[in-house]
Parts: structure tokens; C-alpha cells; sequence
């Protein structure tokens, strides 16, 4: 069973009298274990295509099976549940919330995660233990009590990595995590997802930059709402 | 864990959690110190009600009127005399114990030194009607009363004042220079509704006090006793005819001692309601104030709610989220008020003589009337905070 498939997925966009589809019958299969990139400029629909695998979207039409299980046939708040289970979310903006230091923000998640999961993945190590280990591996560990605005982009960025996996998701679905990054961070980051991907984990990355997805195993191009392997 | 971003972010905006609750903290402040005092007020008239006991008449001259809760004497006659007592005792079956009083201020010198006491001049059937016994020695005697005797029967507090836990008996306290000597102590009193100290008074025969120091021959008032089982309301009427029949116009009135002091107890309810507008005004005020500070933290933290719900939160945790902490916020801010309420409420019922009164039904209603404000007032709050969609916030485009 694929971890990901998307079967005839279409999404249009109604602007007053004006539609746009934006997603023209996307088909693909991820299997467990990929680093995928996805790839194509902006307006091509890849964002979309994003938050419709992400779960933070629904197809106008199509189908989602996620793990096998059918993703829009569920409702609003078993579809929420389902992310807390199955996606660690990486943006390029970061989005930490600046009133929590390092360490509560990697914990959020773990707040969302249902009540059996919670015990059958923290049973070894607390949540707090985890995110501390998660932050020293990704060179956070010195600075658990900072606040967001004292780190830099790409210190931001790590955290945000360390609070994607603070739930043992199977899938890091990462938009342009580099984009506002230097050459540098941006490089750091990259081995950092290259590194879980050998570790087992399922990597998605959406990016229009060609550098950033060259550290993939495939690339899925994506332009007028179709796609281009 | 959840209630951490709330702390986190009022530490970076405290004014502005200050001024939320600011308005609960107000609003239990006022209503737990109205509860408190109310309470505290009833369990005092109680008290001095059934110290006097509900059967006692009071029979003032002039006329009295209740203006307002407050019990005013509007015209002054000096016409109620010791021989409309001494009338009363001989002639009303259904009275068991009359007593005139005369307050007296002569200067009162001990050791020496001038000292600040009521004198009251009272008959031996004073204890009686009010229900008050002598800590030690005895109260006045008939003869003394018939002699003028220069005799006095101290308070506790004066007593304390000036000869500690030892019983003076025997010793002697002056008058304009005249000694009187002491032959008892009373027991602790307190003070009245009016915060006067029933303590701070030395008694002495009426017949001193109207003869010896003032040279008058009226009284302030006289105490009625009615015999068990006559009902009040006859020996009122009792009283009423016969003071009608010797004065020969009604220059006098006649009142329960229980609804003197109700008037007085009227009063300090018609504050009551007042403090309980103000209070339910502030628990408005205060419930805008989280409503608006809890509302504008919706706006300023809405990475936190498109993260959260990005990483799993459902719409009703989100919400959830945002009632609890307008109902904390709520509670914190009533704490605060019901702390200073029940220090305030202690303070002025020691102050005023209630005895230590801990106003804990008062501070219980409030706090719990706060969570409710705060949940309230976070209804819209929480709505607002779970109506984004995730994609929404997050988008980057």
C-alpha cells in the first residue's frame, strides 16, 4: 500500500463570475521512504497541491488515500486529527509562535496528538526529553529557553524542523523551506532532510528552486496544473 | 502545556492584561465586600437584638421618625420624667422591668488623669432588661438608687483600661471631683450598629445622675421590660395610654428596640444594593475588558492558531482554548478582588466591632459569578479564533 495517492485530483477556484483551475487531474503515488521533491513555478498549482496532501485542503474532485485511508470522505475534525497522526508541516516562514521559547514550541504539537497515540509515542521518552534531544541533533540544544525573534532565519528554521518531527509523523511535508534562507542555511537544511530520509523517513519537499530539489530521489515537475515526471 | 502560550503572552503584553482584569478584579471587590458586610451587619444586629432581646421597648421623647433607614429625632422635649418610670412600674401589669437612662458627660478623673468614658446613669433593673451580667462584683442596688449613692459600676473597657485583669472593687473614681467608689465590673459588650462602645461606659445610680451631676429632672429615655407571655404589641398600647393620660399630648414615642435597630440595619441595606449595581456595573465593564483584550489576542496570535490547527488541533480545541483562558483570566482577576475584599471586609469588622468575620460565602459567589463573566465573555473570542482555516493563516502567497 503506497503511503500517498492522489487519483484525478482537480481544483478550481471560483472568483466571482471568473474560474480558475488550478489543478487539472494530478495522479501520483508516494511511496514510503521517498524524498520527493515537487517542483514548478509559482502559480503552477503546487502550493495547492500542497496543502491538498497536507490534508489542509479539499480536492474540488478526485480522490486522497492517505495510508489507505480515504482523506475527504472524513470530517473537519477527523481530518485535524489525521495530520496531528501522520504530517510534520515545515514552512519557509518558519511560523513560530514568538511568545513560546524554543522548547514550547517544539512541544505544541504534542498537545493534538490523540490520547492512545500520545502514549504509544511517548512511551520511551517524555515529550520534553524528545524535543530536547530533537534540538541538540538539530545544534539547537544550547538554546531551549530562546525566543524566535533571538535566533536566526536558519536556527528558526531548525526548530521548526524539530517541532515537525517532535510526533514521529511518517511524512515531512516541507514548502520552500529554504526560501527564506542564505545558501548556507538553506544548504544545512537540505542535509537535514536528507539525513531523516536515510533514516526511513517519507520527505516531501515543494520548491521552485531546481538546487533545492536536487537533493531529492525524484522529482515530480508540476506546470499548469499537471504533472510533468 | 496549552496554558503556556497564554502566560507568554501576557508576559509580553502586561498592561494590557492588567487592564483586563482590572474590571472583574473591581466588580468582586465590590460584590464580596458588600456580601461580607451585609453578613457581617446581620450576625451584629443579630447579636445586639438578642443580647437587648426582641421584646424590649424603648420610650424616647419627642417624636421619632424613620427618614431613609435612620431613626431621627425630630423635635426634643425634656418632658419624660423618673416619675413617669416610677408611674409605669406601679400601674403596668403586663410590665416586668422598667429602667430610665440619662447620659451624663461629667470630667471623669482617675489617678489624676482625665479619661474619656460615657457615663450612663441607670436603675438596678438595667441588667435585667438588657440581658447583661457583672464580670465581677455586683451592679447597682435599689437603696443606692433611693440614696443617690455616689457608686459606679465600670465597662469592660474601662476597667481594663485602668486596672488591667484585677478587679477594682472598692477603688474609687471622681466625678467633677466627687469619688465614686466602684462595686463591679460588666462583662464584654461590644459595640452597636452605630459603632459606639457599649464598653467604654461607666454606670451609676440615674438618681446621681439626674440630681447630683446635671440637675435636671427628665431622661433620655426609659427601657420597658413586658412581663413573659404579654404580647408587645399591647403593652405598647399600654404604655402609649397612660404616658397620653400624664402628659396630656403624645410628646413621646414608643418603639421596639428591635425595630430601632432594624432602621439602622435598613440603611446599611439600601448601601448594599447600591454596592451590588456597582458591583454587577464592574462585572460588565470587566467582561468588555476581556472580551476586547481576549478579541485583539485572537488577531495577535494567529500563527499560534494556524500552527496549532496545522498540526492537529480541531476547531473545538481552538475555541476551547480561548473560553478557558478568558475564564482564567477572569478567575485570576476575581482572585485578586476577592483577596482584597476579604482583608478589607476583616479589617472594618474589627474596626467597627463586628468581631473577626471571614467573608467566605461572599468571596465563593463572586469567584464563581467571575468564571461565569469570563466565559461569557470569551464566547466571541473563541468563536473567532476557531472560524480560520489553517491555509488561510498559513498562506504565503
Amino acid at each position: 500500500m503506497a503511503l500517498i495517492e492522489l487519483k484525478g485530483i482537480k481544483k478550481v477556484f471560483r472568483q466571482g463570475e471568473l474560474q480558475v483551475e488550478v489543478l487539472k487531474g494530478i495522479d501520483l503515488t508516494i511511496e514510503r521512504g521517498e524524498f520527493v521533491a515537487v517542483m514548478g513555478p509559482s502559480g503552477s498549482g503546487k502550493s495547492t497541491l500542497m496543502y491538498i496532501m497536507g490534508c489542509l485542503d479539499r480536492p474540488t474532485e478526485g480522490k486522497y488515500y492517505l495510508n489507505g485511508i480515504d482523506v475527504f470522505s472524513l470530517k473537519d475534525d477527523e481530518l485535524s486529527k489525521l495530520r496531528a497522526k501522520f504530517i510534520g508541516f515545515v514552512f519557509q516562514s518558519f511560523y513560530l509562535i514568538p511568545y513560546l521559547n524554543v522548547l514550547d514550541n517544539v512541544l505544541v504539537p504534542v498537545d493534538y496528538l490523540p490520547k492512545e497515540e500520545k502514549k504509544k509515542r511517548f512511551k520511551e521518552k517524555s515529550p520534553e526529553e524528545k524535543a530536547k534531544e530533537l534540538l541538540k541533533r538539530l545544534g539547537m540544544g544550547e538554546r531551549l529557553k530562546f525566543k524566535p525573534a533571538e535566533l536566526s532565519g536558519g536556527q528558526k528554521q531548525r526548530v521548526a524542523i524539530a517541532r515537525a518531527l517532535i510526533n514521529s509523523p511518517e511524512v515531512i511535508l516541507a514548502d520552500e523551506p529554504t526560501g527564506q534562507l542564505d545558501s548556507a542555511s538553506g544548504k544545512a537544511v537540505m542535509e537535514t532532510f536528507k539525513e531523516l530520509h536515510s533514516e526511513g523517513k517519507t520527505v516531501i519537499v515543494v520548491t521552485h528552486d531546481p538546487a533545492v530539489a536536487s537533493y531529492a530521489d525524484r522529482v515530480i515537475k508540476i506546470k499548469d496544473g499537471k504533472v510533468e515526471e | 502545556m496549552r496554558l503556556k502560550s497564554l502566560v507568554s503572552y501576557f508576559r509580553e503584553n502586561k498592561k494590557r492584561l492588567i487592564l483586563s482584569l482590572l474590571g472583574v478584579a473591581i466588580g468582586v471587590f465590590s460584590l464580596s465586600l458588600m456580601v461580607g458586610i451585609t453578613e457581617a451587619m446581620e450576625k451584629r444586629v443579630e447579636r445586639v437584638i438578642g443580647k437587648m432581646g426582641s421584646r424590649v421597648l424603648v420610650i424616647l421623647p419627642g417624636e421619632v421618625k424613620n427618614l431613609g433607614g435612620r431613626t431621627i429625632q425630630l423635635s426634643f422635649y425634656p418632658t419624660l420624667t423618673v416619675k413617669d418610670a416610677r408611674a409605669i412600674e406601679q400601674k403596668c401589669p403586663d410590665v416586668k422591668a422598667v429602667s430610665p437612662f440619662k447620659k451624663v458627660s461629667p470630667n471623669v478623673h482617675h489617678g489624676g488623669k482625665r479619661i474619656t468614658a460615657e457615663v450612663f446613669g441607670v436603675w438596678p433593673s438595667y441588667p435585667e432588661i438588657t440581658d447583661y451580667k457583672p464580670l465581677c462584683g455586683r451592679f447597682l442596688r435599689r437603696e443606692e438608687e433611693d440614696e443617690m449613692a455616689e457608686r459606679a459600676v465600670l465597662g469592660y473597657e474601662v476597667a481594663k483600661k485602668l486596672y488591667g485583669s484585677e478587679c477594682p472593687v472598692g477603688k474609687v473614681i471622681y466625678l467633677y471631683n466627687a469619688p465614686y467608689r466602684i462595686v463591679g465590673v460588666m462583662e464584654k459588650r461590644g459595640t452597636d450598629l452605630s459603632g459606639e462602645n457599649l464598653d467604654n461606659r461607666i454606670y451609676i445610680p440615674l438618681s446621681s445622675a439626674v440630681r447630683r451631676i446635671s440637675n435636671v429632672d427628665y431622661v433620655d429615655g426609659i427601657y420597658v421590660l413586658p412581663v413573659e407571655g404579654a404580647k408587645v404589641e399591647e403593652v405598647k398600647k399600654e404604655l402609649t395610654e397612660l404616658l397620653l393620660k400624664r402628659h396630656g399630648k403624645k410628646d413621646f414615642s414608643v418603639n421596639r428596640f428591635e425595630d430601632l435597630v432594624n432602621t439602622q440595619k435598613q440603611a446599611m441595606e439600601i448601601f448594599s444594593r447600591l454596592s451590588l449595581i456597582v458591583s454587577l456595573i464592574a462585572f460588565g465593564v470587566g467582561a468588555l475588558g476581556i472580551l476586547g483584550v481576549m478579541t485583539l489576542s485572537v488577531y495577535e496570535r494567529l500563527v499560534e492558531i494556524g500552527v496549532k490547527r496545522t498540526f492537529g488541533a480541531t476547531k473545538r480545541e481552538i475555541a476551547l482554548q480561548f473560553l478557558a483562558e478568558a475564564a482564567l483570566l477572569s478567575l485570576v482577576g476575581g482572585s485578586g478582588g476577592a483577596l482584597l475584599s476579604t482583608v478589607m471586609v476583616v479589617a472594618i469588622s474589627s474596626l467597627a466591632g463586628w468581631g473577626v468575620f471571614i467573608p467566605v460565602k461572599g468571596a465563593l459567589i463572586s469567584l464563581g459569578l467571575a468564571t461565569v463573566v469570563g466565559i461569557i465573555a470569551g464566547v466571541y473570542p473563541a468563536l473567532r479564533a476557531s472560524s480560520f482555516e489553517p491555509k488561510e493563516i498559513l498562506n504565503e502567497t
